[in-house]
């Protein structure tokens, strides 16, 4: 115990590692991925190669004897920073369970752990494989108590109908997972997880959207129409309908640990724009540039050095207690509320410090502008998490 | 040792002591302290017996070194309770920390044991000036050997130190020089301000013989040290308004509820919450290089930045939220306030903060 902001060796050796993975496999391919809005297959089956598919799945780092102390979720921050500092929308086109992961791990049963989650992303042929989550409905994106996708009890079968949105890699996820309503009188706790996999009838993939940013990454919509699954897709089985079983407010809760991850990826294209623009100005301004705006550019360089530290700490912060298993639903909260926002800021800064060529898509920056932007919007919104924030100082007022 | 950022058994200790220290005696002595705009002598003595305003090695007859990440906490803890008493309680003894790293043997010895007496003597470290404060780069006091010639803003205890360092630049390097207050320095006036009343300065001319302290990477840590408390501090300032607005918010109402109920002011204190840890963060990262003799200005000037900005908006954020009691004195937000914009100007403001990191990191 004592204050100490050195990261543990195996993190820098982790940090070090990924960030010249991101600089000669992501980075190169950033501008072309977000003009076609795809990457080409061969490209994605050496990402997963590469990743071996499972890059999330489950801590290993026990299995591997790497260090004793956990330090899974530090792991995670650093390497989601660099991986996003090389190319947000291509790291989201890395082969894996994506955020079905933590709501298996969480709400599923050991059979279903293994079935839709080791059976298929720990294959190791290297095909890519996706997992997806779909909560959001063209109604109810925030307000997750709105949902109106339905489950209603077949004998041993469930039938769910509904439509989900903005849903990354649903169309081409092994499994996706979604909630739906099971008995509307208990509102949200009336909510369950199934898990759908590809092909099954009545699960309908309709338009990939065209989205200001991330346009590589493939943002879908579904609907579920007369869409049978049987009762072991229901995560947690039988007993998660059973009044104390799992719910959704408890399923959410494995958010805690990958609201960080989200605003270290913000962090890390915030700080590629930056980098971009500080080396831009100090190799493109002349010293005899006037002295007023050359002042103007340093002022906002360092302020966007030292939000993006700032982002940093909190980001660190929150992954330090999950891994010492302090609860940190408020910290997760803090650095997701933050990062993003410290990052827009760092990215238009970098597109008015480099004026005509900030704009330019001979550069990166006005790319990283548009992807950053939904950095603030997605895995709940920084005016979701003040409302997280706020509560955990203040208790609920609002009831 | 991996990153943590729980502080060690001794540091709770001694955060919890002075908290209550903060609690009961600086809250309520806050107001008197800014009228009389001086720090009683009891409340400086029963700090000084807590042992924590003047860093001193126990063979220099003081109550124990301690590095600037402590430092850091007991500024916080102290500028919670209040800033302008705490501001004065840390200033007056922060010149024990610049002869302790940078100091000669002999002048550690003719000057530390003074420290660490049961009627200890009072201290200033003189470094700003009209234009530069933080930026220390831009300083305009030169030191020629064992000259120095300057003029200085915010000086603390001027009528009534025993002893002063004045910072400035030799040959555009950091040096600084001990002056015998009693002697020649004259006080051009005293400052009336808007805030940190209770940490009486003035603004004084040097221009004398006095005695160089050694220059070298141990001054710049040590000035570079005496500069983060005043950050240190700032943390301290924005807690304190953070945590009196959220309790306001639950009691009072407005339209039939509690108006912390209103996202119009719980978004405003989840805001604020963000910049306290943000701010604290980024000053026990700079306290935690300067302990490993690594920091620099740009460093120093990031967590600076961060947490004086942090203290304005929650200073302004606090009196905001309790709206017209905010503005008025029976309540201490809006003193709180008037401290933060003051002490912001003791460092960097933010503009030229940002400017030295930019020029710190280029560098």
């Amino acid at each position: 115990m004592t204050i100490d902001f050195e990261p543990h060796p195996a993190i820098q050796g982790v940090r070090d590692f990924v960030h010249a993975f991101a600089e000669s496999q992501l980075r190169p391919l950033a501008r072309e991925a977000d003009e076609k809005g795809q990457l080409p297959i061969e490209t994605i089956k050496a990402l997963a190669q590469f990743v071996g598919n499972r890059a999330s799945v489950m801590p290993r780092e026990e299995k591997d004897g790497g260090p004793k102390e956990s330090i899974g979720s530090m792991m995670a921050v650093v390497g989601s920073e660099e991986l996003a500092w090389g190319d947000p929308a291509v790291l989201l086109n890395i082969p894996g369970p994506g955020l079905a992961a933590p709501s298996i791990m969480a709400a599923g049963t050991p059979e279903q752990k293994k079935r839709f989650l080791s059976d298929i992303f720990d294959d190791q042929s290297g095909e890519p494989r996706f997992g997806a989550l779909a909560v959001t409905e063209p109604q109810a994106g925030s307000d997750v108590s709105n949902v109106q996708t339905t489950a209603v009890r077949d004998g041993d079968e469930w039938i769910l109908n509904g439509a989900k949105v903005y849903c990354t890699n649903a169309a081409r996820a092994e499994v996706v997972v979604v909630n739906a309503t099971v008995d509307k009188s208990l509102g949200r706790q009336g909510q369950k997880f199934f898990v759908i996999e590809k092909g099954t009838p009545g699960f309908k993939i309709g338009k990939i959207e065209k989205k200001m940013g991330l346009t590589a990454s493939e943002t879908a919509e579904f609907t579920l129409e007369d869409c049978r699954v049987s009762m072991d897709h229901l995560l947690g089985g039988e007993a998660a309908l059973e009044p104390k079983g799992s719910g959704f407010k408890g399923t959410m809760k494995a958010f805690d640990s990958s609201r960080p991850s989200v605003a270290a990826m913000a962090l890390g294209i915030g700080r590629a724009a930056y980098e971009y623009s500080r080396d831009w100005a100090y190799s493109e301004l002349p010293m005899t540039t006037n002295f007023a705006r050359r002042s103007a550019i340093e002022q906002k360089l360092g302020t966007m050095k030292r939000e993006l530290s700032s982002a940093r700490d909190l980001v660190w912060q929150a992954a330090w207690m999950a891994d010492n298993k302090i609860p940190n639903s408020k910290e997760a909260s803090m650095s997701k509320a933050y990062a993003p926002q410290a990052a827009l800021r760092a990215c238009i800064g970098a597109i008015q410090i480099m004026g005509p060529e900030g704009y330019s898509k001979e550069h990166l920056v006005e790319k990283w502008f548009r992807d950053i932007k939904v950095y603030d919007i997605f895995e709940g919104t920084g005016q979701i998490q003040r409302v997280v924030i706020s509560r955990s100082i203040l208790g609920r007022l609002d009831n | 040792l991996p990153f943590d950022l729980q502080p060690t058994d001794e540091q709770r200790v001694l955060r919890e002591t002075l908290h209550d220290f903060a609690a009961e005696v600086l809250r309520p002595a806050a107001r008197d302290c800014e009228s009389a705009r001086q720090t009683s002598e009891d409340i400086f003595r029963q700090a000084h017996e807590i042992g924590v305003t003047a860093p001193v090695d126990e063979s220099y007859g003081g109550a124990g070194l301690f590095d600037a990440v402590t430092h850091c906490l007991v500024a916080e803890e102290l500028a919670w309770g209040d800033p302008g008493i705490a501001y004065y309680l840390i200033g007056s003894g922060a010149a024990a920390a610049v002869l302790g790293l940078a100091g000669t043997d002999a002048q550690k010895t003719k000057h530390l044991a003074a420290f660490g007496d049961s009627d200890p003597i009072k201290t200033f470290i003189a470094v700003g000036e009209k234009v530069a404060a933080g930026d220390l780069e831009s300083l305009e006091t030169r030191i020629d050997g064992d000259k120095v010639s300057g003029t200085k803003y915010g000086v603390l205890n001027a009528p009534d130190a025993a002893l002063g360092v004045v910072v400035g630049l030799a040959d555009g390097e950091l040096a600084a020089v001990l002056v015998d207050p009693s002697s020649e320095i004259e006080i051009v006036k005293p400052e009336d301000k808007l805030g940190l009343e209770a940490a009486p300065t003035s603004v004084v001319a040097f221009d004398l013989a006095a005695e160089a302290i050694p220059s070298g990477p141990e001054l710049t840590t040590a000035i570079l040290r005496t500069r983060l408390l005043t950050g240190a501090l700032a943390v301290g300032s924005a807690r304190a308004s953070l945590e009196y607005a959220s309790q306001y918010a639950i009691d009072r109402e407005a339209f039939g509820k509690p108006i912390g109920a209103f996202q119009g002011i719980s978004f405003k204190i989840a805001d604020m919450a963000i910049e306290v840890d943000a701010a604290r963060l980024a000053v026990w990262r700079a306290a935690w290089k300067l302990d490993r003799g690594q920091a620099t200005l740009s460093d120093v000037a990031e967590a600076n930045g961060q947490a004086l900005s942090a203290a304005v908006r929650c200073g302004d954020d606090g009196v905001q939220i309790l709206g017209g009691h905010g503005y008025i004195r029976d309540h201490p937000v809006e003193k709180w306030f008037r401290d933060a914009v003051t002490l912001s100007v003791f460092d960097a403001p933010e503009a030229v903060g940002d400017m030295m990191v930019a020029r710190g990191v280029h560098a």
